[in-house]
C-alpha cells in the first residue's frame, strides 16, 4: 500500500489478529486470519465456497465465538463481555445470505426497528431516515409492503444505524 | 338410443353430486336418522323427559324484565374464572417457556420442575391442595384458589406450546436480531414472540378450550359455576339428563364461539412469508 493511499484512507477501524475458529463438528473454518481495515476502505473477501468467508464475517459481529486471536472494532474488543458485543453490533451492519427480514413487519418497520430500539430515535426521525435510505435503493414506494424478501430492504436495514462512520460491512 | 342416454345420465349425476344442495340434503338425512334413533332410544330408556321445565333455569321473564336463571348466573362465573385463568396461564406459560430456554441453570431447573410436576399430577388434587392447604396459609378466597389452580395447570401446558413456537423460529431471525444490536428483551418481544405466537395460536386455542371445560372442576370447592349450578338444580328436580345436556350445550356454545374468534384472528394475522 502506498503512503499516499494510506493518508487518503484514515485510521485502522477493524483489527483482526491470528483468529482461529473450529466448528464443534471438527471443521477448521479459520486458521490464523489477520486483517486491518481502515476508515473509508472497501474490502472484498473472495474465495471458493466453504473457505470460511461467511464464518469470518459472522465472527466480526460476534455471531460466532472465536477460539483464539483477537478482534477489535473501533476500539472495542470482541470478547466474552455481552456489553462489548452489543456495542459492536450497534455499529456493524450485516446483510445475510438469505436476508432474514422480519416477516411480521412491513419494510418500514424492519428498517425502523433498530433505529428506534438501539439508536433510540423518535418515530419521526427514524421514518425520515428510512425513507431516505429506501430512496437510495430505489424502493421508497414499497415501504408498506409486508414482505419483499429482497436484498434491497435488507441492505437498507443494515444501514439503519446512520452513516456516522463507514464501518458497516456487508456479507453479500 | 341407450348408448346416447347413459353418458348423459352420468353427466347429470356428476353435476348433481357437485351441487351444494345435494350435500345439504345428505346432511339433513343423516341428522334426521340420528334424531329418530335418539328418540327411539330415549323411549326405550323409560325416562320421563321434561324438557319444558328447563328454560326457567336458564332465564325467566318477570314483569317484562329479563331475569337470568341459575344456569346463566353459573356461566357468568365460569366466564370470570376461565377468563382470569386464561390470562394468568398465558403469563405463567410464557415465563416458564423463557426460563426453560434461558442460559441460567437455576431458571431452567425451576421451569422443568414446574412443568413436570404440574403436568404429571391430577388437576383435582392440585385444586384441593391449593384450596385446603395453601389458601388458608395465604388467606386467599375460594375464587382466587380456583383461578390459581387452573392457571398453574394450563400454564404448564402453555409453557411447552410457547417453547415449541419459540424454538421453531428460524435461526436467521435470531441472528438478524443479534446483528442489529437488539437487547434480549427487544429480540424476544419485537422479533421472536410476535412470530412464535402466530404459529402456536391453534394449539393455544385447544388449550383454552380445555381450560374452559376443566373449569368445571372448581365446582368441587363449592364455587357456583355452570356445573355447580347444574348439580344443585338436579339435586332439587331430578331433571338429570335434561340439565346435563343443557350444560353441555352451553359449554359447546362458548367453546365454539372461542374457536371461531381465534380462526378469524388467525386469518388476520397470517404471515405472507
Amino acid at each position: 500500500m502506498s503512503g499516499v493511499k494510506e493518508q487518503h484512507l484514515g485510521d485502522p477501524i477493524i483489527l483482526v489478529e491470528v483468529v482461529h475458529k473450529t466448528y464443534p463438528g471438527g471443521v477448521r473454518a479459520l486458521q490464523g486470519v489477520s486483517l486491518i481495515v481502515h476508515r473509508r476502505e472497501v474490502v472484498v473477501v473472495v474465495g471458493p465456497s466453504g473457505s470460511g468467508k461467511s464464518t469470518f464475517l459472522r465472527c466480526l459481529n460476534g455471531l460466532e465465538a472465536i477460539d483464539r486471536g483477537t478482534i477489535v472494532i473501533d476500539g472495542i474488543p470482541l470478547d466474552d463481555k455481552k456489553e462489548h458485543r452489543l456495542e459492536v453490533r450497534k455499529e456493524v451492519g450485516m446483510v445475510f445470505q438469505s436476508f432474514n427480514l422480519f416477516p411480521h413487519m412491513t419494510v418500514m418497520e424492519n428498517i425502523n426497528l433498530a433505529q428506534r430500539r438501539v439508536r433510540k430515535r423518535s418515530k419521526k426521525e427514524a421514518t425520515a431516515y428510512t425513507l431516505e435510505l429506501l430512496n437510495k435503493v430505489g424502493m421508497a414506494e414499497k415501504v408498506d409492503r409486508s414482505q419483499s424478501a429482497q436484498r434491497r430492504p435488507a441492505t437498507a436495514r443494515s444501514h439503519r444505524q446512520g452513516s456516522g462512520h463507514g464501518s458497516e460491512s456487508h456479507a453479500l | 338410443m341407450r348408448h346416447n342416454i347413459q353418458p348423459n345420465l352420468i353427466k347429470t349425476w356428476t353435476r348433481l353430486k357437485r351441487c351444494a344442495l345435494f350435500d345439504v340434503v345428505k346432511f339433513l338425512i343423516v341428522i334426521l336418522a340420528l334424531v329418530l334413533l335418539t328418540l327411539r332410544g330415549s323411549q326405550r330408556l323409560g325416562y320421563n323427559w321434561q324438557w319444558y321445565l328447563v328454560p326457567r333455569y336458564i332465564f325467566t321473564i318477570e314483569n317484562a324484565r329479563f331475569v337470568p336463571g341459575p344456569l346463566l348466573q353459573g356461566i357468568m362465573i365460569t366466564f370470570r374464572i376461565a377468563g382470569l385463568s386464561l390470562l394468568c396461564s398465558c403469563l405463567f406459560g410464557l415465563v416458564a417457556a423463557l426460563f426453560n430456554l434461558s442460559n441460567s441453570l437455576i431458571a431452567r431447573t425451576v421451569a422443568r420442575l414446574y412443568v413436570e410436576l404440574i403436568r404429571n399430577t391430577p388437576l383435582l388434587v392440585q385444586l384441593f391442595f391449593i384450596y385446603f392447604v395453601l389458601a388458608p396459609i395465604f388467606g386467599v378466597g375460594r375464587l382466587a384458589a380456583g383461578v390459581l389452580a387452573l392457571s398453574l395447570f394450563e400454564g404448564a401446558y402453555a409453557a411447552e406450546i410457547f417453547r415449541a413456537g419459540i424454538v421453531s423460529i428460524h435461526k436467521g431471525q435470531w441472528e438478524a436480531a443479534y446483528s442489529l444490536g437488539l437487547n434480549s428483551f427487544d429480540m424476544y418481544f419485537r422479533v421472536i414472540l410476535p412470530q412464535a405466537v402466530r404459529r402456536v395460536l391453534p394449539p393455544l386455542t385447544s388449550q383454552a378450550i380445555s381450560l374452559i371445560k376443566d373449569s368445571a372442576l372448581v365446582s368441587t370447592i363449592a364455587i357456583y359455576d355452570l356445573t355447580m349450578q347444574g348439580q344443585a338444580i338436579i339435586a332439587e328436580t331430578f331433571l338429570t339428563f335434561e340439565i346435563w345436556f343443557t350444560i353441555a350445550a352451553m359449554y359447546l356454545l362458548v367453546t365454539v364461539a372461542l374457536s371461531l374468534v381465534v380462526s378469524v384472528m388467525e386469518n388476520r394475522l397470517r404471515l405472507e412469508a
